[in-house]
């Protein structure tokens, strides 16, 4: 494909255009190679931005990034398409439809997974529910509690997806709720601790379920200057969790930013911004397994 | 490049130094790729499962509803954004709920996009205020009015509206609100006019749980509608900056 289209912020398109002229690289595109693509905080920007937006015109819109997403594939078989939460709200798209629109779009993509974040509420629990029957993808979150909820059995906390010889567990965990929901919306959605959830998620995931790489979608926001949960404090906590997809505080990211968690591995966490400005894409390269942390990530500078 | 290629090589001789027994793994790179003006490629299915929607979306969307002066976008502690939006929000307030209304207060967050210049479409008021929030208004007592100041404060500023001019302070002894007209310093209870998303406690606003309480059932995006109608391309909407909030570092 022509690289030259990728076109990455700044002065790292030429690295991109590099790195993809790297002989070594194309050696590992024969061999075992996955890449992970994700978005975060789309809003129901089914369209670019408006031309009177300023800052981000003409940015975004689902029908270029479903184009993107289909060259992608047809360079690559092994592709993990995946959403880290607030599909819902932001255009009138939502107010008219109710995120019918979000949910078939993101199934013509083949979405593979998306976590839940705090305007994906904004319809009620009833409002979420009514368009699931749209989402060809699962839901994941571990640490919110459904029970005696509508949502209750339609929500993961977590899927395995088996892609070439690797094995790759995804789990999803969601922010609180209280003060940013308005309680008659998420009824009786409870607030457990996502890092307690999604530790014993992650280690279902890498020691019982044998999983090579182990993803977590979150919907807890980057970083905060408060003591409040964030990717941050999270991936420092965590144990068992290769890669973070944040979300909710709308940052870009252009490098993975590496955390060392309690374990003293690296974890790295990503997040694309907003609104479907951008598609992020992590390419992993194996021959079967995603074992050794430290030749992993000694590779995340490049880009 | 180069240097790449060397990391490259490195890692590979970690791994195969640090266990031998494993396959070889490394991660190539994270990247964004940004959907800008320059990837032409869109998806003709997509396109076609779009259109329907946009149709419906389009025909009312696109009607002009008023003019701005001039683009209008959000910051803090203050802004023309923040401060044109609330003062909108007290003139339409005073005429369809309640004639004493002394203060209007929104969120940051809550303001999603900035107005441009020109002619403003339905589109873009629901650009800025997408949430279906309604208008409510809560009475607070004087000592309230302080912690909702407070409030505004500690979050570095938020869009606040007054019929007149009026101004957040921070002393050492904590925040005031002052007002422009003398006897509006002096009322034992005051009422804001305020999103039905802040009444309930969102973003941090405890302060009005529980108070005094009424519900216009409006939204605010058809009390937007209403004020930009009255602006015309020869006279559009016009914002003020005028130093409402005033943080002083000195008194932190």
């Amino acid at each position: 494909m022509n690289r030259r289209d990728f076109i990455l912020s700044g002065s790292k398109a030429a690295m991109g255009l590099a790195l993809a002229s790297s002989p070594l690289i194309s050696v590992g595109k024969n061999r075992s190679s996955l890449s992970i693509l994700f978005t975060n905080d789309w809003h129901s920007r089914i369209e670019p931005f408006p031309m009177d937006e300023g800052r981000y015109q003409g940015l975004g819109g689902a029908s270029k990034r479903a184009a993107l997403i289909e060259r992608i594939r047809q360079e690559n078989k092994h592709v993990l398409l995946l959403d880290s939460g607030d599909i819902f709200q932001g255009t009138p798209y939502f107010n008219f439809f109710g995120g019918k629109l979000e949910f078939e779009l993101m199934s013509q993509m083949k979405y593979d997974a998306a976590t839940l974040g705090n305007h994906d509420f904004d319809n009620g629990i009833d409002g979420l529910v009514r368009q699931m029957p749209f989402a060809s993808f699962p839901f994941l979150n571990c640490n919110y509690g459904f029970e005696g909820t509508k949502l209750d059995g339609k929500v993961l906390p977590y899927k395995v997806f088996k892609k070439g010889g690797t094995r790759v567990g995804v789990l999803g965990v969601g922010i609180e709720l209280t003060g940013l929901v308005s309680k008659k919306l998420f009824g009786n959605v409870q607030y457990k601790d996502p890092i307690q959830h999604a530790n014993d998620v992650a280690d279902h995931l890498k020691n019982k379920l044998k999983c090579d790489l182990v993803i977590c979608l979150s919907h807890l926001g980057f970083e905060y200057k408060t003591d409040k949960v964030s990717d941050i404090t999270f991936a420092k906590q965590s144990a068992n969790i290769d890669l973070i997809l944040g979300g909710h505080t709308h940052t870009f990211i252009e490098r993975p930013i590496e955390v060392i968690n309690k374990r003293s591995k690296v974890v790295n966490i990503l997040q694309t911004g907003w609104a479907g400005i951008n598609l992020g894409k992590i390419d992993y390269e194996a021959d079967s397994y995603f074992e050794d942390q430290k030749a992993q990530n000694c590779m995340v500078k490049i880009s | 490049m180069k240097l790449f290629s060397k990391h490259f090589y490195i890692c590979l001789i970690l791994a195969a130094l640090g266990c031998n027994r494993l396959p070889y793994t490394a991660k190539v790179g994270g990247q964004l790729n940004t959907l800008d003006s320059s990837w032409k490629e869109s998806s003709k299915r997509i396109d076609n499962l779009i259109q329907p929607y946009k149709a419906q979306i389009d025909s009312q969307m696109n009607i002009v509803v008023g003019y701005s002066a001039e683009e209008l976008i959000k910051s803090r502690p203050e802004s023309a954004l923040g401060n044109g939006i609330t003062d909108l929000l007290i003139s339409y307030g005073t005429s369809h709920i309640n004639n004493d209304i002394d203060l209007c207060v929104l969120n940051y967050g809550g303001l999603r996009a900035p107005l441009p210049k020109g002619p403003i479409v339905v589109g873009r008021i629901y650009e800025i205020m997408p949430f279906d929030n309604t208008l409510v208004v809560i009475t607070l007592s004087k000592e309230q009015l302080k912690s909702l100041a407070r409030h505004i404060l500690t979050k570095s500023g938020e869009p606040i509206g007054a019929k007149r001019h009026v101004k957040i302070m921070n002393y050492k002894s904590g925040a005031i609100f002052q007002f422009e007209e003398d006897s509006l310093n002096v009322k034992k209870s005051y009422n804001i006019l305020t999103s039905n998303y802040l009444a309930d406690g969102g973003d941090g606003y405890t302060v009005f749980q529980s108070k005094p309480r009424f519900n216009s059932n409006i939204l605010i995006r058809t009390a937007l509608i209403a004020e930009f109608s009255k602006t015309t391309q020869k006279e559009p909407f016009k914002a003020v900056i005028d130093g409402r909030i005033v943080w002083d570092p000195n008194n932190e």
